[in-house]
């Protein structure tokens, strides 16, 4: 016979690990709504920085990402770092202008394995300056042996996010990178 | 009938000798893992655009590997003295791979772990000034390979005449025996061997907009077809097939102006401004008749021999029929050893000039290129002379005592000892002002360059036999005709900056040879566009003034990767010991790496990275494009993010713990409801045994 409370108690773990899942995605999902608006009014304020799409917030919209091919639309942070993930898809940009774009594969950039070379990608800056990629290549790294060259020439967009994108246990070594060039050619 | 038979194998193996020489210029060789295969150039496209006096070169090429196993192979070409390499992408098949500029060794390495991991591969690096060669590896079996470079120059003018350059051909290196600087050799690639095939079809496309009407276009060594009207102009290669083996050259002549103008170009790059001040001088000019001491220097060795001698002979010759009575002059002719004709300047009285062209008529070409000695003798002058020519504002300029001293030396520049050469420049030249005249195709421009750039002179390339009389016209009344002595440019930069200006040593203006001035103004254009650049010098000893106000500039690209080059350049040519070497090597090496050129210190690679040899299961460990292998020790890199929320990691624990939970809620109801059946099965069967009791 088992006991009642040990049902009790795996109950509330279930409960618990499926409520850490709706709240990773629920994050993602607010978070990029509230940014939405915080966007669309500093669009309308002709472009001056965002504001904090809640009281309090950390994050700020930076950029908004756009992929024709895949009818995708996504709202980046400002830093690629762990917490503001969570809300949406980092950016860095290097000095030399290699800009970095990472996001969790189960939120964000779980479309990233769809980006095939020649697709085109579109980056919009709060004054509402578009600039537009076509993917160059995609491919498989080990974060174990493979790092980011912040410091590489640019124009260069690099997207990051982990592979497999359907794994099932998390952390995972591997990274999917694509990386993709402006079509415009602009040198500097 | 045996006789002739003979005669034709004999014919047939030396023009099949002769084919295979030919070939070795232009071809690719490609190296399998079990012996050495060729693969043929199939075709080489060159498209030049000129936009005034910037040129940006695309070199297509498109190689394919005959063989039945995987190969790689190597290019050796030549380009322009000056021009700067700054794009290499590979395409095979739908696929392109753009290379990126690295520092050479890391370059190098990229290279050579995409090649031991079975990816295409390109590199392409810089062996000495104007020697670069291209690099590929893992090329498919019957696979097409199309690489493509391109590089930014200058085009030259002089005389009214606008130069474009393309070298087709490249000169090995004259080495001599002892005390030869082997640098020079050691440096530069093992050449390709032998190619079979076709010979190398060379197509050619030129796009000129030279941004004023022009008069006339053309080449000199090939036949083309010109198209177009007013300021712009296409031309291309009449006839492909005959193309390689001669030096593209293309001249285009403006309208003339008598007067001396200048025009400003600015770029800006990384939020500076980049600006390139062009002097243009009149055609002619006649200063005071100043007295000249003319040191004409001659090179017999035996890599003139033939055609390029007799050229060299006739330039000298050309020199002594422009001698003033009342210059002085002297003659100095060198193979391994220096001979001089007199002990030093002699007057250029009737009878020292015809023991002059006595001694010139006598001199046959054999031996080494012994450059150094002769350069020392041409240096040391008569004691006092030249010392009246100093920096203090020509107040003793063309005094009684004074001679304007000018070295004229005529040489293919194939010498092995160029640093050695360089140095002695740098420590004698004192007043003296150097001028090389290039004699030949395929010569060394670059170490001519630079041996005028050092010796306050210039350079005259002489290519075609038909060229010398109008080239040595052109340099002697050049020669005769200072315009601008002591220039100085002051350029107009926001408070507390400066401007980082090349050459650092202006040069003389001399007539029909315009001056480029290139400078990194600190800050963007739009931050000076008050201010005006201001050139001061002397003019037959007069001070003179010009002004260019900054909005009045054309805008045009390449003006700073040219300053980069210059800079790169300028900073390996300033005198050993005026400057920390590792200062020196940081400061190059960075300008290349922020500007993306090809550079002594730098290369650029390109690695597919999709790897084709090997399993593709197996997990490589290369550096995409922007991302770099973690064990390379540079504090720009940053590991990768985590980019994983767990959220379905959680979610499918959840999902199975709930599955388990609701297992056990089951089954204990299901065991409460059995339980509950046997208690009542039970009960039933007490109270039937009651009643029957």
């Amino acid at each position: 016979m088992i006991a009642r409370p040990v049902i009790a108690l795996l109950a509330l773990a279930a409960f618990g690990q499926l409520a850490q899942f709706g709240w990773i995605q629920g994050k993602g999902l607010v978070g990029q709504w509230l940014m939405a608006s915080s966007w669309a009014a500093s669009a309308e304020a002709g472009g001056e920085s965002p504001k904090a799409p809640w009281p309090g917030a950390r994050t700020r919209p930076a950029a908004r990402l756009f992929v024709p091919e895949l009818q995708l639309d996504r709202l980046v942070v400002q830093g690629a770092d762990t917490p503001n993930l969570a809300w949406g898809p980092g950016i860095e940009t290097g000095p030399n202008g290699h800009v970095l774009i990472a996001a969790h594969r189960d939120t964000h950039f779980r479309f990233l394995g769809d980006l095939e070379q020649g697709h085109r990608i579109e980056l919009e800056q709060p004054a509402g300056v578009v600039r537009h990629w076509r993917v160059q290549e995609s491919r498989i790294v080990d974060s174990r042996s493979t790092s980011l060259d912040m410091n590489a020439p640019g124009p260069l967009l690099t997207m990051v996010t982990c592979w497999p994108i359907d794994a099932i246990e998390a952390g995972g070594p591997l990274r999917l990178v694509v990386s993709a060039v402006p079509i415009d050619g602009e040198n500097s | 009938m045996k006789f002739p038979r003979t005669r034709f194998l004999v014919m047939f193996v030396l023009a099949a000798a002769s084919s295979i020489q030919a070939q070795t210029r232009a071809g690719l060789q490609l190296v399998g893992e079990s012996s050495a295969v060729t693969a043929v150039t199939q075709a080489t496209e060159v498209d030049i655009r000129v936009t005034g006096l910037l040129a940006r070169t695309t070199v297509t090429q498109r190689f394919t590997n005959h063989t039945e196993g995987w190969t790689e192979g190597r290019y050796v070409f030549p380009l322009p003295d000056g021009a700067s390499v700054d794009e290499l992408r590979i395409t095979i098949g739908e696929r392109v791979i753009e290379g990126e500029v690295r520092e050479k060794a890391d370059a190098r390495q990229v290279f050579e772990q995409a090649r031991a991991q079975g990816q295409t591969a390109g590199l392409v690096e810089q062996h000495t000034d104007n020697l670069f060669s291209t690099s590929l590896t893992n090329i498919a079996p019957g696979e097409d390979i199309v690489v493509t470079i391109g590089f930014g120059q200058t085009v030259e003018y002089r005389h009214g005449r606008f130069t474009l350059r393309f070298p087709t051909t490249t000169l090995p290196r004259f080495e001599n025996g002892q005390g030869a600087d082997a640098r020079t050799l050691a440096n530069a690639p093992p050449a390709p061997t032998y190619t079979i095939g076709a010979p190398p079809r060379l197509t050619m496309a030129v796009h000129l907009a030279a941004g004023f009407e022009l008069a006339g276009v053309q080449s000199l060594h090939h036949a083309i077809e010109i198209q177009g009207r007013g300021s712009d102009r296409i031309i291309e290669l009449a006839e492909p097939e005959l193309a390689a083996g001669r030096d593209f050259e293309l001249v285009w002549t403006a309208r003339d102006e008598d007067r001396l103008q200048g025009a400003l170009f600015v770029e800006q790059m990384r939020g500076q401004a980049h600006a390139l001040l062009m002097l243009l001088p009149p055609r002619e000019f006649k200063p005071v008749a100043l007295r000249r001491e003319l040191i004409l220097v001659i090179d017999r060795s035996g890599s003139m021999q033939g055609e390029a001698f007799e050229q060299a002979r006739e330039a000298i010759r050309l020199a002594l029929d422009r001698i003033d009575h009342d210059d002085r002059f002297n003659v100095i002719a060198f193979s391994n050893t220096a001979l001089p004709l007199f002990d030093g300047p002699v007057a250029a009285t009737r009878a020292n000039l015809d023991q002059a062209y006595r001694f010139v008529e006598q001199l046959t070409a054999d031996g080494g290129t012994e450059i150094d000695a002769a350069m020392g003798l041409a240096m040391a002058g008569l004691p006092g002379v030249g010392d009246n020519r100093s920096d203090s504002r020509g107040d003793s300029r063309g005094g009684n005592l004074g001679y304007l001293r000018q070295i004229v030396f005529a040489t293919d520049g194939a010498v092995a000892n160029e640093a050695q050469v360089l140095e002695r420049i740098d420590r004698e030249i004192g007043d003296s002002r150097l001028f090389a005249i290039g004699i030949g195709h395929g010569v060394n421009d670059a170490f001519l360059n630079r041996a005028a750039r050092r010796g306050h002179g210039t350079t005259t390339l002489i290519k075609d036999p038909r060229d010398i009389a109008g080239r040595m016209s052109e340099l002697l009344v050049q020669l005769e005709s200072p315009v601008l002595e002591d220039l100085q440019i002051d350029w107009p930069v926001p408070v507390d900056t400066s401007a980082e200006t090349w050459p650092e040593r202006i040069p003389d203006l001399y007539a029909g040879q315009p001056l480029m001035v290139l400078a990194r103004l600190d800050g963007p254009a739009s931050a000076i566009d008050r201010g005006s650049v201001r050139a001061t010098g002397f003019r037959d000893l007069e001070f003179v003034e010009m002004e260019w106000p900054m909005r009045d500039y054309f805008s045009a690209t390449g003006v700073a990767r040219a300053w980069a080059q210059a800079r790169i350049e300028g900073l390996a040519d300033r005198p050993e010991g005026s400057m920390d070497a590792q200062l020196r090597h940081d400061e190059r090496l960075l300008t290349a790496l922020e500007y993306r050129i090809v550079s002594p210190l730098t290369s650029l690679v390109a690695v597919d990275r999709t790897p084709r040899r090997t399993e593709a299961a197996k997990l490589q460990r290369v550096a995409v494009a922007g991302a770099a292998p973690a064990d390379r020790n540079a504090a720009a890199l940053t590991a990768m993010p985590a980019t994983d929320a767990g959220s379905l990691e959680a979610g499918l624990r959840g999902l199975s713990i709930l599955a388990i939970v609701l297992l056990m809620i089951f089954n204990r109801r299901f065991n409460r409801l059995e339980r509950a059946r046997r208690e009542t099965d039970t009960g039933d069967a007490a109270g039937h045994a009651g009643e029957q009791a």
